[in-house]
């Protein structure tokens, strides 16, 4: 397996552990004001900070932890990236308008919010899944 | 597990030929990391027309030396 390779393993092992963990703990424990965005917004806003330092901090060790010197991206980088992220966008497209539906029938800004943020969770997940597997199979 | 393309090569053989050359090397000789060098020599990925004539160059042969195209049953009507 190759540095990019890992890289992209780790992201993807901490994406699915963080969000899996924050889904968990925030729907076991639903706010009593759905539409509040002060009960839930806090520990979203935490949650997403930490979620970002954590992939800093993973890039960082990759590089400390690298034996050899990074490779340069080239033209298979690039069209696995492409690949990777027009299955991604077809993604976002479909939940972009499923929340749209959801918005028509006043769903909660719990509900919404969370949404949005499983979009995005989901088409990280897909994009980083797809570029893995298009390295092993080839393009 | 690994898609199949159309294209094959010699690479291998070739690079053995033009004095043992490394994949690094050939990959730092046409500006390709050595991992898409890897790719393209197991036929794992087919490279772009300008790559391909960069790796011929570099070792030292023709294009239709180094890749076949192995379809025909896609002949241009």
């Amino acid at each position: 397996m190759t540095y990019l390779e890992r890289t992209y393993l780790a992201a993807l092992i901490v994406t699915i552990a963080v969000y899996a963990w924050y889904f968990t703990s925030v729907f076991t424990n639903l706010p009593t004001d759905m539409n509040s965005t002060n009960e839930f917004g806090t520990k979203l806003w935490t949650m997403m900070g930490a979620y970002v330092v954590l992939v800093i901090i993973i890039s960082i060790l990759a590089n400390i932890l690298q034996k050899e010197p990074a490779e340069e991206f080239d033209e298979r980088d690039d069209i696995i990236d492409m690949k990777a992220e027009r299955i991604a966008s077809y993604v976002q497209a479909v939940a972009v308008f499923g929340i749209l539906v959801l918005v028509m029938f006043d769903f909660s800004k719990f509900i919404l919010a969370h949404a949005l943020l499983a979009t995005m969770v989901l088409s990280t997940i897909i994009s980083v899944s797809v570029r893995l597997y298009l390295y092993k199979r080839g393009v | 597990m690994v898609k199949p393309t159309a294209i094959t090569n010699n690479i291998r053989k070739l690079r053995f030929m033009a004095d043992e050359m490394s994949q690094a090397e050939l990959a730092k000789r046409i500006g390709l990391t050595r991992q898409t060098v890897i790719a393209i020599e197991q036929g794992r990925y087919s490279p772009s027309l300008e790559a391909a004539f960069l790796i011929a160059k570099a070792l030292g042969v023709s294009l239709e030396d180094v890749f076949q195209y192995n379809v025909t049953d896609k002949e241009p009507t």
